[in-house]
């Protein structure tokens, strides 16, 4: 016993000794890559000079400049898209990537370190909090100096929410892709319907869908309608045949308020409930896991889903669809009893900015123009032509990834795509080029297809103390309204009651004086 | 026989205090790196507390939130919301406590008497398995089995031919904080038996010896030798939860939380992470804990003093 | 030895229930187990998991392609070691001195740990006071501000106040010092505490990930759990319109591969926690030391 012990304590005291040292040698540096990307950069411009030092005209040493990026991929230690960043702008550009879910978190603790990254993203209402702290640099010079790229491609856009004409705060990035509702078509042709366009059609539809076995299976493993709250952009189509724009403000009789108290709104009740009672509609919408709601898209269970395009057609086909042939999808704009319908608008709510710590804001914006522009943006989408992709029909859009780099996660790893999501082009950006045209079709159709809504830039002064309170009472609201077997109405009132309580009635207020304002 | 109190002069009284320190003084040298950990690691950052009652800015930092009082408390104990929150997570957390402090203890209990040394390892390893699965994970599985609509219960109900009447666990207010209680008892008991394992290891088997000989069945020998000798840390582990009593499980119900059910189901923490959600709201939160820290501790020294008049020798402090 | 009926029952009773507990526990780490080594594809298809659908590892070698995932398991293994013993050490160092009723400082110094298990000043001072002592990017950082628990230590404490008083009373008279104490006689009679405390620590430390966020900059002194973390969590707040979120739901990790990482964290625990229990069977060394 005596000798065993002594032999282990004698292991344990060596791997502790080791350790002990390796701990030690970690310093403070967190410099990566900046020595190799220097000497690359050095080696492509000297050319004829042989033996002796550079000659007088050196080129300055290449400025740092880090920016925080949100995702979740784990990149190899010199992606070499980086690098190329590095050797067409002669800038050391160091990215850092944290996870989404904690990037605010690591952001808030190096703010609270004074040791900003010269970039990063945020929303609006912390843009506001920000900028009024001295947080960030005003833009305007600095953009018209050395960012024609970014001018011209954000437009008159520049100028809204966080930024006025006269001042730039923060470089808004694109608004998030429109919602619209995919139909499996190839469901439509089992079951003999037409594509639905009014909310008696779309009944119809998903009985269908449900009851009539449309993937010819010979069971009932079929639902017609995806739910879940968690995705606004599933119920948004119904609310959308009232011209009730789900989850924005809207304007009832001159008050700008929320969804919930539009006098329409129960009559989109009504259509859900009838939906949820007969079984056509997801009944768990309000506990399922948001993986599992995608899951029963791609597994074939649904047959209608609110969702961007984005994600239906263009990045989830055919790759995550478990059948074979994949599913066909259409689209559909469902009109209520006025004929009205559509989709929501979208609006830009993030924003990235420069910090007012960056100690060579001229070469940041540099950088950013660069990533920002045409060639930029291709770069950190797909990487570098003829190592990561190839065009087969670059006027079509058509590309193809080349091999090992056609496996994505082996793309991203080298430095694709998980940085273009905080510098990229509004509209004219490489992932919109190459969506294929059902994507756009659906996209299109949205863009064509408004609701009307009551939008506002800046946030009511309560919203601080909020936070999400007023959004989680109209999800209760939703949510039980759909299932309840009481009184509908009182309950309805009790709900608008409490919204109005809780904060709802001086939120109205405040967002009606600032709607007046943003719209004279 | 009352003893008399004999008062000691205060200098010969100091100067026994002095020879017993001196005596003992490698003991006091030997808490020394521990007590730097605390002082350095513990109570130098405690100036954080203070947020609760500043306006405070990450990027200006602390030489500039100015000092606003009450005000954050105000605000909070105000609104409608955390009120309801914290009757929830009282609610909620005597019942975990109720139910959820003895599960560990019967649990160790009954792995005690497991001769079978492979099957003893194997049951404990696999009871201890849910402890290291994040909420997230189990969340998921739960749906799966759970739901009425799609889960293996629903299959296992109709195979009785009740197939239409299985409730929504996960989603009806009634049966809601029943099932909180009952999965994080079920995640955590495993884990909670390590410590009054240990415990049970180190009592003297010649007690058990002892107590065969005076004629004692089973269940007196597990009440009079086991329960007895680890009563000190029983007592302990009870006294160190209470002190969590406003704490019930904010990822278990930040994970399973859904509108049908929030309304029995919100603790202050989902609603404190609500509120700051959107901006990183640090005096909300820090108010908030401070509010839970002080009610925990009036609980520990309530438990304690109540520990102490039954027996002296137990307790915490 | 005869065995009374009501004796037998209740132990095929207990035998029973424990069974059928366990069963359920292993149930879902199973199911994780089981889909990450099947083919993403037939996964998605629900419902219960016995057996892999179409087995296929491809999950795993997504996770192991880049040499990160290599290097962060070194560094969480060197700081589940090194930060384990030095958990130990420091709280036993704690522990002893104020489970002896002769330590003047006894009641003082239990009250001030016990403080800061209720009170503490946040995640920003503490982040502050790490990187003033320079220790960002330093395994230390992930050390240095939890080295000891109060919690634990005040099992420890417990433990060592249950032992025989004559021990060690016997031998301070004998003229021992108390380290030569401490390591003799009261840690060889505590194996089962400093197993379970081990387990603890240890435990922690392989699960950590906060402070990996907070303190480490530098993806190669990063630890295992953050970059698993980001595998497994699928952020539940906010829409996915726009584009990073779309990227998550967009096949940047495939689930099976979710389920990969969490086995892959998992596993190492399932294979030290037996070793370690053998340290849980009761009175073993107490008989043989008096003896």
């Amino acid at each position: 016993m005596n000798q065993k012990l002594s032999k282990i304590l004698a292991l344990t005291t060596a791997l502790l000794i080791v350790f002990t040292l390796a701990a030690c040698q970690g310093g403070t540096t967190t410099t990566t890559g900046s020595t190799t990307g220097a000497t690359t950069t050095k080696a492509t411009t000297t050319a004829a000079t042989t033996t002796t030092a550079p000659t007088t005209t050196a080129p300055r040493d290449p400025v740092t400049i880090t920016s925080l990026h949100s995702g979740v991929t784990v990149p190899v230690e010199q992606p070499s898209i980086v690098l190329k960043v590095r050797e067409l702008t002669n800038i050391n550009w160091e990215p850092m990537l944290v996870g989404s879910a904690d990037y605010q978190t690591k952001l808030n603790s190096l703010i609270a370190a004074r040791d900003l990254p010269d970039f990063f993203s945020f929303g609006l209402v912390n843009g506001l909090e920000y900028k009024d702290s001295g947080m960030l640099v005003e833009l305007t010079s600095l953009l018209a100096d050395y960012a024609p790229d970014i001018l011209e491609n954000r437009g008159e856009f520049l100028a809204s929410g966080l930024n006025t004409a006269d001042e730039i705060w923060g470089i808004p990035k694109p608004p998030g892709y429109h919602n619209a509702l995919a139909v499996r078509t190839d469901w439509l042709t089992n079951v003999g319907l037409d594509m639905p366009e009014t909310l008696d059609e779309f009944y119809e539809v998903l009985k269908a869908f449900t009851e009539n076995d449309p993937n010819k299976s010979g069971k009932k493993d079929t639902l017609g309608l995806a739910a879940n709250i968690l995705y606004p952009t599933m119920w948004q189509p119904v609310f959308g045949a009232y011209d009730i724009a789900y989850k924005l403000p809207v304007m009832v009789d001159g008050v700008v308020t929320s969804h919930l108290l539009h006098p329409d709104y129960l009559k989109v009740i009504e259509f859900f409930r009838k939906l949820y009672q007969e079984g056509l509609m997801e009944p768990d919408f309000a506990n399922m896991p948001q993986m599992s709601t995608l899951e029963k898209l791609w597994n074939g269970t649904y047959g209608v889903m609110g969702f961007t395009p984005v994600g239906t057609t263009n990045n989830w086909m055919p790759g995550r669809y478990v059948e074979s042939p994949p599913p066909t999808f259409g689209w559909a704009v469902i009109r209520g009893p006025e004929g009205k319908g559509g989709f929501n608008k979208s609006y830009a709510t993030g924003y990235y900015g420069l910090a007012s710590t960056c100690e060579e804001p001229e070469e940041a914006i540099k950088l950013a123009n660069f990533l920002g522009s045409k060639e930029g943006d291709q770069l950190l989408y797909f990487g570098i032509e003829g190592k990561h992709f190839k065009w087969v029909n670059e006027a079509e859009g058509k590309y193809e990834y080349l091999a090992p780099y056609n496996d994505s996660a082996t793309q991203r790893a080298d430095g694709g795509f998980i940085f273009w999501s905080q510098f990229n082009r509004w509209n004219d950006n490489a992932e919109i080029r190459t969506m294929n045209i059902l994507t756009r079709e659906g996209l299109q159709l949205s863009i064509d297809n408004p609701v009307s809504d009551a939008y506002i830039y800046q946030r009511p002064a309560i919203s601080a103390e909020l936070g999400s309170t007023l959004g989680d009472i109209e999800n209760e609201a939703l949510a039980n309204l759909v299932v309840t077997t009481g009184n509908v109405e009182e309950e309805y009132a009790a709900y608008v009651q409490r919204w109005l309580n809780e904060g709802g009635e001086i939120w109205q207020q405040q967002a009606t004086e600032i709607y007046k304002m943003e719209n004279p | 026989m009352a003893k008399k109190m004999y008062k000691e002069p205060v200098r010969r009284r100091l100067k026994r205090e002095i020879g017993a320190i001196k005596r003992d003084r490698l003991l006091y040298i030997m808490v020394i790196p521990g007590v730097i950990f605390f002082l350095l690691f513990r109570y130098v950052p405690m100036y954080g507390i203070t947020i609760a009652f500043r306006d405070y800015n990450l990027f200006r930092g602390f030489s500039d939130a100015p000092f606003i009082g009450m005000k954050i408390f105000n605000r909070m104990f105000n609104t409608v919301a955390f009120n309801r929150a914290f009757v929830n997570t009282i609610i909620i957390s005597l019942s975990k406590l109720a139910w959820g402090f003895p599960a560990p203890i019967i649990l160790s209990l009954m792995l005690n008497e497991v001769g079978h040394m492979k099957l003893k390892k194997a049951v404990q390893t696999s009871l201890l398995l849910p402890h290291f699965m994040s909420w997230v994970v189990i969340g998921g599985v739960l749906y799966m089995i759970l739901s009425p609509n799609s889960g293996i219960i629903r299959d296992i109900a109709e195979l009785f031919g009740k197939g239409e009447s299985v409730v929504n666990v996960m989603g009806d207010k009634r049966y809601f904080r029943t099932f909180l209680v009952v999965s994080e008892i079920w995640k955590g008991m495993g884990y909670g038996t390590i410590v009054y394992l240990a415990a049970i290891a180190g009592i003297d088997q010649e007690l058990y010896e002892a107590a065969r000989c005076d004629g004692a069945s089973k269940p007196a020998q597990i009440w009079h030798v086991t329960l007895a000798s680890i009563r000190p840390m029983i007592v302990l582990m009870l006294i160190l939860r209470v002190g969590h009593i406003l704490g019930a499980g904010f990822e278990q119900i930040f994970v399973l939380s859904n509108p049908l059910v929030v309304e029995v189901a919100d603790i202050v923490d989902t609603y404190v992470y609500r509120i700051g959600v959107e901006q990183a709201n640090y005096s909300l939160g820090t108010a908030a804990g401070l509010f839970k820290s002080v009610i925990g501790l009036i609980m520990v020294l309530g438990a304690n003093y109540v520990a102490k008049k039954i027996d002296e020798d137990s307790g915490l402090i | 030895m005869k065995k009374r009926p009501a004796e037998t029952t209740s132990m095929v009773i207990n035998y029973a229930i424990l069974v059928i507990l366990a069963i359920t526990t292993l149930y879902p780490f199973w199911h994780v187990l089981m889909y990450s080594v099947s083919d993403s594809r037939a996964a998605m298809s629900g419902g219960f998991f016995l057996w892999p659908r179409d087995f296929s590892i491809k999950a795993y070698q997504l996770l192991y392609r880049t040499r990160m995932i290599i290097t962060s398991y070194g560094n969480t293994i060197q700081r589940t070691v090194l930060g384990t013993f030095l958990n130990l050490a420091f709280s036993a160092s704690l522990a002893y001195p104020l489970s002896l009723k002769r330590f003047r400082l006894r009641g003082f110094l239990t009250m001030m740990i016990f403080f800061t298990m209720l009170f503490s000043g946040g995640m920003i001072p503490t982040f502050l006071l790490v990187r003033e002592l320079r220790l960002i990017d330093t395994p230390w950082a992930l050390i240095l501000p939890t080295l000891v628990s109060p919690f634990n230590m005040f099992i420890m404490r417990n433990y060592f106040q249950s032992l025989p008083a004559s021990l060690e009373e016997s031998a301070s008279l004998d003229g021992a010092k108390p380290l030569r104490i401490l390591l003799s006689i009261i840690l060889p009679l505590s194996l089962p505490v400093i197993a379970a405390l081990g387990l603890f620590y240890g435990i922690f430390h392989w699960n950590a990930f906060f402070d990996g966020i907070l303190y480490i900059n530098d993806p190669q002194k990063q630890v295992l759990q953050v970059f698993l973390r980001n595998i497994i969590t699928v952020t539940a707040i906010g829409s996915t319109t726009t584009i990073e979120d779309r990227a998550l739901g967009a096949g940047l990790s495939e689930e099976s591969m979710k389920m990969a990482a969490i086995s892959a964290s998992i596993v190492p625990i399932i294979i030290v926690y037996p070793w370690l229990q053998k340290h849980f069977v009761k009175g073993v060394l107490i008989g043989s030391i008096k003896g």
